[in-house]
């Protein structure tokens, strides 16, 4: 845990000694993580040797040159939600971006925001709306780093009309030599950042992939991303008061809609039908643990409630209408939906209902994530049982249904997830139901036994898609070498890409792919 | 049981960093979206309570020892509570209890409180305050008010100054102004005198439990044998010990008020009323342990079970129920004022920086906290900002000048008395 000689006084003589710490009560707060406590993965992992606070990208480009100069590696992190940001290698430092928190321009024309990598989703969103904008929100949270995650997936509520991570327009990126790549129209001297393509080789692409590179190629300082129309109030529409939050948007312009279906395959039928029409802002299949956890002010209230709830609230789909050029939008796109409706046997969720007021929320979930981290109330841990489906809507409900379902049955019997019989997924629709993402939610304790069930599930969900030549996502770091093999040995590339920008291993070492196959 | 009946909670912590910031929905700005003035100052993640989790564990856990940078990350906290309030709305913890078992785990280890702290406890001790004056000039605020001194004869209703506003010189004519108005509106209203002490908010800030359960029985011991049925007090610090701490020590056969909630009541009753006119733009500063610190802990002794429930069920505070529209109901009432909100009001309100034995320990970081409220409160275009804790207003003025603000703090009762 502790620097090679001479190189925290670099660091010290670089940015002060005021940004850079090594004492443990600091670093302490960079080390532990939910996800690799009940993995049994936290005890290969290590305190920071130090927590370092660039103020600028020429900050970041002394760092990693120090840091390849006294061979050390370094992590940049946004706000450390993911496992990837806990070191894996003792000489490691953190990047912590805090003092990198400016939102540099919001250009209305040209639609799209320049921001640092510590400015989070509820603040550029806040700023945009005033000016009549607004952004994907993740839902991981409105707290999460823009920056951070759309390189990781910025996936979020209305990705159905904005569609699915595809908002990084021009980027600079210091390298892991130090060295900074310009994307896009940032390549060109005076054009700006307004686009995310440029001329030749597009390296875009390395900044995500499927789950982005996790730090392991660098570290992106400033970023452009794409700002969509916003129609509402200026100011985010909240009312009530902690915890019971309630969203008031006009209802001419924002309409929420959530309908019951008898049973899944016409669920999924209504959502390619709506991609079909292209209608809708945000259409999400909600299962029961998610909206009642978002409704929940406690854990008590949602144990109370759910027994219940779970066999009322079955193959529920969430869509939101927003009229982006008038009132009328939001009246045609809502005829548009009835006849979908009433041709797959839906029916609407009364807004007097009982249901309505636990689900009603979700329309401020879908444009400012607020709820989703509740999800972790239910019983102290949660996750996807496996690698998430990205596919086609019908492939990712094949892949719930055929093999992610029959896993989580496995942990309940166990007792080591809830119980949970409804067998609804987050499904969600990107770019108008072209593509789709399934996440079969599971929630288990704070506890190595459960963990362990969760891990070998997830494994489990990987070799079953590879078995049926289905897509896995997520299989970060060491589980790429599972994949890998399985298609082109794309892990391979992935790893002379690695090798090529990063030949000392300075950058989050082990991502995105490690240099060797775990043991 | 200490920090070990937090245990759960440190484990369980997902580090969502919803504790650094107000809820997303509430977020109405890039620059005035943070509620951690720690975090905001000192920016790396130990100085939010995901972080100070992260160290109560190691500690907990013996992964670490004691460093001189251990207490600066565990008394650079104003005890304000805004974490507690975003994360439980998310998780069913409790930051700000943890914030407090820190403390008094480190007092116990024998490495706090620290020296920037020890003159106001030792005063605590020796004078009853932690202003280092004499016990025996406490009343003197009021020595040329006519009011009845309860030590010798009895009255329905204590008027409990507190030690800043009997002793600080600059802040007095508060407690002189609250005092009359009680007075004058006839209520049976007298004072401790000399024999009031300090309601030991400050040792408890700081982690020194036994001193302050020890102050706090005399306390509660005094107030039941003179027979008073209500306390009032202008001091958001006293009120917010006296409503969340005390319960924890001794049966409170008595009802505690603020006193902008008896003003409230009073202007309800109307038994208070305006003649005058005071055209002023104001904003409110909702003190944190009026607002959010000013709710009744639940005293619950329990485990986790099965899915993290707690057993016995516990309730827990939101930092909802704190004290936060009587002020704004009485600013309302008074002719002539307009009433213009910051961005981070009531529960997500930020700390003036004072709190938490930070005004004594980090001056400079009381100050910049002060700074950016400051700033906020000019934004709204107000010419005064408005607030009802010694603290707050001492804290405030000096942001004021740090910031070279034209802007003025007032106390309440101050422009409730302009207007009668
Ligand atoms: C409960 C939960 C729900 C989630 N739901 C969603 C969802 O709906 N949609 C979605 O898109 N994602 C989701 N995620 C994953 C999410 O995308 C990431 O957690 C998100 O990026 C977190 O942002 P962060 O600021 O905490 O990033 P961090 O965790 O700090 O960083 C994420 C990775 O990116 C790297 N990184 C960070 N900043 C930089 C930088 N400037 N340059 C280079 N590399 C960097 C880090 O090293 C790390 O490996 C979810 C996660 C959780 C835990």
């Amino acid at each position: 845990m502790s620097l090679p000689p001479g190189a925290y006084e670099a660091l010290e003589n670089a940015l002060g000694a005021e940004n850079v710490c090594d004492d443990p009560a600091v670093t302490s707060g960079y080390s532990y993580m939910w996800l690799l406590y009940s993995t049994h993965a936290q005890s290969g992992r290590y305190r920071p040797a130090a927590v370092v606070l660039p103020g600028s990208t020429k900050d970041v480009q002394t760092i990693v040159k120090i840091a390849n100069r006294y061979k050390f590696s370094y992590i940049p992190v946004g706000t450390n939600l993911l496992p990837p940001t806990i070191p894996a290698r003792p000489d490691t430092i953190i990047i912590d971006p805090k003092r990198m928190d400016k939102i540099l321009q919001i250009d209305t024309q040209n639609m799209y925001a320049v921001v640092e990598p510590y400015v989070t989703y509820a603040q550029l969103q806040a700023e945009a709306m005033k000016v009549g904008l607004t952004i994907t929100v993740a839902e991981a949270g409105a707290q999460v780093s823009v920056v951070a995650n759309n390189m990781f997936q910025g996936m979020g509520g209305t990705g159905h009309k904005f569609g699915y991570n595809r908002g990084i327009l021009g980027c600079d990126w210091v390298l892991p030599n130090g060295e900074i790549l310009y994307i896009g129209s940032r390549g060109n001297p005076h054009a700006g950042w307004f686009w995310g393509d440029c001329a030749g080789l597009n390296l875009k692409g390395l900044l995500r992939a499927d789950s982005g590179h996790c730090g392991g190629l660098g570290m992106v300082t400033t970023m452009a991303v794409k700002l969509f129309p916003y129609p509402g109030p200026k100011t985010f529409p909240v009312k009530g008061a902690n915890p019971d939050f309630k969203v008031d948007f006009p209802k001419d312009l924002f309409r929420l809609n959530l309908i019951k279906f008898p049973d899944r395959k016409k669920l999924i039928e209504a959502m390619y039908e709506i991609g079909h029409a292209e209608i809708a802002a945000a259409v999400h299949e909600e299962p029961a643990s998610m909206v009642l956890s978002g409704a929940s002010p406690s854990v008590e209230y949602f144990w109370e409630k759910w027994p219940e709830f779970m066999k009322q609230w079955r193959n529920v789909l969430s869509v939101t209408l927003i009229g982006f050029s008038s009132p009328r939008q939001v009246v045609y796109e809502q005829k548009v939906l009835d006849q979908i409706v009433e041709e797959l046997g839906g029916q609407y969720i009364r807004e007097d209902s009982e249901l309505w007021r636990i689900g009603e929320d979700n329309i401020g979930e879908q444009i400012r994530t607020g709820l989703s981290n509740r999800l972790f109330r239910v019983a102290g841990d949660f996750f996807v049982i496996g690698g998430f489906g990205f596919d086609s809507i019908d492939q990712s409900y094949k892949m719930s249904e055929e093999y992610m379902w029959p896993l989580i049955e496995e942990g309940q019997r166990k007792g080591h997830f809830i119980p949970d019989d409804t067998h609804n997924d987050w499904l969600n629709s990107y770019q108008l139901g072209h593509f789709s993402e399934t996440e079969p939610l599971i929630f288990f304790e704070h506890d190595l036994d459960a963990g362990a069930t969760f891990i070998t599930s997830y494994m489990k969900t990987i070799q079953e898609a590879l078995k049926r030549k289905m897509c896995t996502t997520w299989p970060l770091g060491p589980m790429n070498y599972i994949a890998g093999p399985h298609m082109c040995n794309y892990h391979e590339l992935v790893l002379n890409i690695k090798r090529k920008l990063d030949p000392r291993l300075t950058s989050n070492p082990d991502y995105p792919v490690p240099q060797q196959p775990p043991g | 049981m200490g920090l070990e009946k937090y245990r759960w909670d440190l484990v369980n912590c997902e580090r969502c960093s919803m504790c650094k910031w107000v809820h997303p929905w509430s977020i109405k700005s890039r620059d005035r979206a943070r509620i951690c003035p720690s975090m905001q100052k000192y920016k790396y993640d130990a100085y939010s309570a995901q972080g100070r989790f992260d160290l109560a564990r190691a500690l907990l856990e013996g992964e670490i020892d004691f460093t001189p940078k251990t207490l600066e990350v565990i008394y650079t906290c104003t005890l304000c509570g805004g974490c507690d309030v975003t994360c439980k709305f998310t998780r069913d913890m409790e930051p700000l209890e943890v914030l407090h078992e820190l403390r008094k785990y480190v007092v116990q280890k024998g490495k706090g409180p620290l020296p920037g702290h020890v003159p106001a406890v030792e005063s605590i001790r020796k004078n009853n305050n932690p202003w280092l004056q004499p016990a025996a000039r406490r009343g003197h605020w009021a020595r040329k008010m006519k009011v009845k001194d309860i030590m010798k004869e009895r009255a329905e209703v204590l008027y409990f100054a507190g030690c800043t506003y009997s002793y600080n010189a600059n802040l007095q004519h508060v407690a002189q102004a609250t005092l009359q108005l009680l007075i004058d509106t006839g209520v049976d209203v007298g004072i401790l005198g000399a024999a009031e002490a300090c309601c030991a908010s400050p040792v408890i800030k700081v982690g020194m439990e036994e001193l302050f359960r020890e102050r706090a029985a005399k306390n509660i011991e005094l107030f039941y044998d003179r027979g008073i049925k209500t306390v009032i007090t202008s001091c958001a610090g006293c009120y917010g010990v006296f409503k969340s701490q005390y319960p924890a020590v001794g049966d409170m056969k008595f009802e505690v008020l603020h006193s902008v909630e008896y003003l409230d009541r009073l202007i309800r009753e109307k038994r208070l009323s305006f003649t005058k006119t005071v055209p002023l733009k104001v904003t409110w500063h909702d003190p944190c342990h009026l607002g959010r610190g000013g709710e009744a802990q639940d005293l619950w002794e329990g485990v986790r079970i099965k899915w993290g429930l707690s057993d016995p069920p516990r309730h827990r505070n939101y930092g909802t129920n704190g004290i936060y529209d009587p002020p704004r109901n009485v600013i309302r009432a008074i002719p002539g004022v307009e009433l213009i909100e910051m961005e981070r009001i009531r529960e997500f309100s930020w700390c003036c920086g004072a709190g938490g034995g930070v005004k004594s320990a980090f001056p400079d970081f009381a100050v910049a906290t002060a700074k950016e409220r400051i700033e906020e409160a000019q934004e709204t275009g107000a010419e005064v900002l408005v607030t009802s804790c010694p603290w707050c207003e001492s804290n405030l003025s000096d942001g004021i000048t740090a910031a070279g603000s034209q802007l003025r703090v007032m106390s309440l009762v101050e422009i409730v008395r302009q207007a009668m």
